[in-house]
C-alpha cells in the first residue's frame, strides 16, 4: 500500500472548501453553491519530484464558523489541517487567529496551512493586504481559476514526506 | 411475527455488518447495502476505511456521523460505527441515513444561503456608507473653500459697479454678478446638503418675528418677480400669531426655495404665498405655507421624482439650477416633523403646500388683527431710518474695510468709524455714542468675542448695551457652534461670509430698527 496522508479541510460555510477539492481532484467548478453536511472523503494521488507518489485522503468537513463544533472523530489521524476563508467575507476569516491557536494546541504535530479563496474577486491591491493579514503563510487560491490549487497541495505532499 | 423479529427486520434493512481483521481484510459481510467480496482489504472499498485503518490499533469504539460514500456507483449518506470485538478484529456497523440527511440537507442549504445573502447585504451597505462618508466629506470641505473666494467676487462687483464704467461694461458685469450669485447659492445649497446627509443639521428652535419673516420675502420676492414681469402676492391669515417657535433661518429657507423654484417654472402670471393657520389649541398651532404658481406644470409621472436630488425635468424650460432646492425642502420638512404635499397641472401650474407644527408665545403674542395695524407693520418695516447712524466697524482687513465702507457709503445713511482691533474698538465705544458695532470675528490679540465681552462689561449702561453684530468667514463649526451660543447674550445678529449687500443693509436696517427693544444683560 502506498503511503496515504489524511487531510482535513475546515473553515466557514460557503468559503469554497468543496470547490477546491472538485478543482484539484476532478479540474471542475461551479458557481453553483452546494452545502455539505457532514462529511466527503476524496483522494488523489499525487506525484512529488524525484521521489516515490503519494496518497492525499483529503475530509471535506461541513462548514463552520466554531471549531469547537466540529465531530472530532472527523478529526482523528490528521496530518495536515487546511484552514480555508472567503476573501471577500470578512466574517469567515475574523476569528482565524483563534481557531488556529486552538487546532495548534489539540493537534501540535499536525501541518497548517491557510487558504484565502476567491481571490479572482479581488484587487491586486486587495490581495497584497490579504497577505500581510496573518502572521503565518497565507495561499491566495481561487477555485474558479484553479490559482494556487495544485501548488497548495503539492506543497502539503511535499512537507508531509519529508 | 414475533416482535423480536420485527424489529430485527427494520434495523437490517439500512444497516450492514462488516467485520474485519486489524489489518483490514474483510472476514464477514451480510451485504445489505453492497456487495463485499471476502478476503478483499478493506481500504480498496472507500477513501474513508483506507484513512481509518491507521488508528484502528489505538482505538476501541469510533462513531462517524454523516458520512457521504460511494460505493458500486450508490452514494449514500450513512453513520458508520467500528466496535473492536476481539483480539485484531473488528466490526464495522454502516447505517444508511441517506433518506434523513438529505431532508436536512436541503435545510441548511437554505439557511447559508440566506445567512451568506445577509452578509454580503451588510459589507455592501457598508462599502455605501463608506463611500457616502467620503463623499459627504469632500463637498463640505471643497464648498468651504469655493466660498471665501466667491464673497470677495460678489463684494468687488457690487464695488466695481460704483465706478465710472459704459453701459457695455456694465451689462458683462450684470453677467457676472448674476452668475457669482447663482454659483454661491448653489454652493450654500450642497452644504445643506452634505449637512443634512451627515445630520449636522439641527433644527434650532426659538420664537422670533413671523410676520417680518414674511414681510422681508415679500420685498424680496417683489423685485425678483417683477424682473420676471410676474404678479407677487402674499396672503397672510390675520389670526396668525407675530411670533412663533420655530427655525427660522429654516422657515426661511422652505419659503425662499418654494418661491425660487415657482418663479424658475413660471413665465407669466402670478405666484403667490399664502400662510394659514390650519390648527390651533393652546400654544399649539399649524402653519399651512402654500406656494402657487401658474407656471408649466409637472405631469403626474414625475412627482415622485421632483423631491429628488440633481433632478431637473427634462421638458424644463429654464436651464438654471442643479435640482437641488426641492430636495432641500423635503429633507428640512422631514427634519421639522412637517407635512410637504403637491399638486400640479399641466399648463396650469403647481402647488406646494408645507405644514409645520409650531408654538405661539403667549406672553409676547401681539396679533396684528386689523388690516391697519398690518399696514403700519409693513410701513415701519418699510421706513428708512431719517437720521444718520454712527456706526464702528472693527476690522484688520483693508479690503473687508473698504468692501463694507463702500456699501454703506452708497445709502449715505451712516458715518463710519473704523478701527483694526478689540482694544482700540472699547476705546471708540467708549468715547462715542454709536448706533450699532460691525465686529469681524478674527481679530489681533482680542478676538470678536472677547471685544464684545469686554464692551458688554463697560460701566456706562448705554455703552455696553450697543448692538453688536459679528461678521465671520468662520468654516469652524466649533466657532459656528459658539458663536450662535453668544448670539442669545451678547450679538444682535451674525452676517457669514459671504454676503450680499442686500442682507447686509437689512441686518443694519433690522438692527436700528429693534435695538431698544433687545434685551441686554446689565
Amino acid at each position: 500500500m502506498e503511503s496515504s496522508k489524511k487531510i482535513v479541510i475546515l473553515g466557514h460555510f460557503g468559503v469554497g472548501k468543496s470547490s477546491i477539492i472538485r478543482k484539484f481532484v476532478d479540474n471542475v467548478f461551479s458557481t453553483d453553491y452546494k452545502v455539505t453536511i457532514g462529511v466527503h472523503i476524496l483522494k488523489k494521488t499525487v506525484q512529488i519530484p524525484n521521489r516515490k507518489s503519494i496518497s492525499l485522503i483529503i475530509w471535506d468537513l461541513e462548514g463552520t464558523d466554531n471549531l469547537e463544533l466540529i465531530n472530532k472523530t472527523y478529526l482523528l489521524g490528521t496530518h495536515s489541517f487546511i484552514y480555508v476563508y472567503d476573501v471577500t467575507r470578512p466574517l469567515t476569516f475574523n476569528t482565524i487567529s483563534e481557531d488556529l491557536e486552538i487546532l495548534k494546541t489539540t493537534y501540535p504535530s499536525s501541518l497548517i496551512k491557510i487558504v484565502g479563496n476567491k481571490v479572482d474577486l479581488l484587487s491586486n491591491s486587495e490581495k497584497k493586504s490579504h497577505q500581510i493579514l496573518f502572521k503565518v503563510e497565507t495561499y491566495l487560491s481561487s477555485a474558479k481559476t484553479g490559482e494556487n490549487i495544485e501548488f497548495l497541495f503539492q506543497d502539503i505532499a511535499q512537507e508531509l514526506d519529508n | 411475527m414475533k416482535l423480536q423479529e420485527l424489529k430485527l427486520s427494520y434495523q437490517t434493512q439500512n444497516t450492514q455488518f462488516i467485520t474485519i481483521s486489524g489489518d483490514g481484510v474483510v472476514i464477514e459481510s451480510d451485504d445489505i447495502l453492497f456487495y463485499v467480496s471476502l478476503k478483499l482489504n478493506i481500504h480498496h472499498l472507500h477513501p474513508f476505511f483506507e484513512s481509518i485503518l491507521e488508528t484502528l490499533p489505538k482505538l476501541e469504539d469510533l462513531i462517524f456521523s454523516c458520512v457521504h460514500i460511494e460505493i458500486e456507483k450508490k452514494d449514500i449518506i450513512c453513520d458508520i460505527e467500528i466496535k473492536k470485538i476481539a483480539t485484531n478484529l473488528y466490526l464495522i456497523i454502516i447505517i444508511d441515513f441517506s433518506k434523513h440527511y438529505n431532508a436536512f440537507k436541503s435545510l441548511v442549504q437554505s439557511r447559508n444561503e440566506t445567512t451568506i445573502h445577509s452578509e454580503s447585504l451588510i459589507i455592501n451597505n457598508e462599502l455605501l456608507r463608506e463611500k457616502e462618508d467620503f463623499k459627504n466629506k469632500f463637498i463640505a470641505n471643497f464648498s468651504h473653500e469655493v466660498r471665501n473666494p466667491i464673497t470677495s467676487i460678489i463684494s468687488f462687483i457690487n464695488l466695481i459697479k460704483d465706478t465710472k464704467l459704459n453701459r457695455e461694461q456694465l451689462e458683462y458685469l450684470d453677467i457676472i454678478y448674476s452668475s457669482s450669485f447663482h454659483l454661491n447659492s448653489i454652493i450654500n445649497d450642497i452644504l445643506d446638503i452634505s449637512k443634512i446627509e451627515t445630520g449636522k443639521m439641527a433644527i434650532k428652535l426659538a420664537f422670533f418675528d413671523f410676520h417680518m419673516l414674511i414681510e422681508q420675502i415679500e420685498i424680496n420676492y417683489n423685485v425678483k418677480c417683477n424682473d420676471k414681469n410676474l404678479n407677487f402676492k402674499v396672503i397672510i391669515d390675520h389670526n396668525i400669531p407675530k411670533y412663533i417657535e420655530s427655525d427660522s433661518t429654516r422657515v426661511q429657507q422652505l419659503i425662499q426655495n418654494l418661491l425660487d423654484n415657482a418663479i424658475k417654472f413660471t413665465s407669466q402670471g402670478t405666484i403667490s404665498l399664502e400662510i394659514k393657520n390650519i390648527y390651533k389649541r393652546a400654544q399649539n398651532l399649524t402653519l399651512s405655507i402654500i406656494v402657487k404658481d401658474m407656471g408649466t406644470g409637472i405631469e403626474q409621472k414625475y412627482y415622485n421624482t421632483i423631491f429628488r436630488r440633481f433632478n431637473r425635468l427634462e421638458n424644463a424650460n429654464s436651464k438654471q439650477g442643479v435640482g437641488l432646492g426641492l430636495s432641500i425642502v423635503k429633507e428640512i420638512v422631514e427634519l421639522m416633523h412637517g407635512e410637504l404635499h403637491f399638486e400640479s397641472e399641466i399648463n396650469i401650474g403647481t402647488t406646494v403646500t408645507i405644514n409645520l407644527k409650531t408654538k405661539s408665545l403667549l406672553t409676547l403674542q401681539k396679533q396684528v388683527n386689523n388690516k391697519a395695524e398690518l399696514k403700519a407693520v409693513k410701513d415701519s418695516f418699510k421706513n428708512k431710518p431719517k437720521r444718520k447712524h454712527n456706526i464702528l466697524l472693527v476690522e484688520d482687513n483693508t479690503t473687508h474695510q473698504l468692501g463694507i465702507f463702500k456699501i454703506l457709503a452708497k445709502t449715505k445713511l451712516f458715518y463710519l468709524d473704523i478701527v483694526t482691533n478689540g482694544i482700540d474698538a472699547i476705546k471708540f465705544v467708549n468715547k462715542t455714542n454709536y448706533d450699532i458695532v460691525l465686529m469681524d470675528f478674527k481679530l489681533p490679540s482680542l478676538n470678536g468675542l472677547e471685544t464684545s465681552k469686554a464692551i458688554r462689561n463697560l460701566s456706562d449702561k448705554h455703552k455696553r448695551n450697543i448692538p453688536i453684530i459679528m461678521i465671520t468667514g468662520s468654516n469652524s463649526r466649533s466657532i459656528d457652534k459658539n458663536l450662535s451660543k453668544q448670539k442669545e447674550i451678547l450679538l444682535f445678529d451674525i452676517i457669514k461670509k459671504p454676503f450680499d449687500e442686500e442682507t447686509f443693509i437689512t441686518t443694519i436696517h433690522n438692527c436700528l430698527k429693534t435695538k431698544s427693544s433687545i434685551p441686554r444683560p446689565n
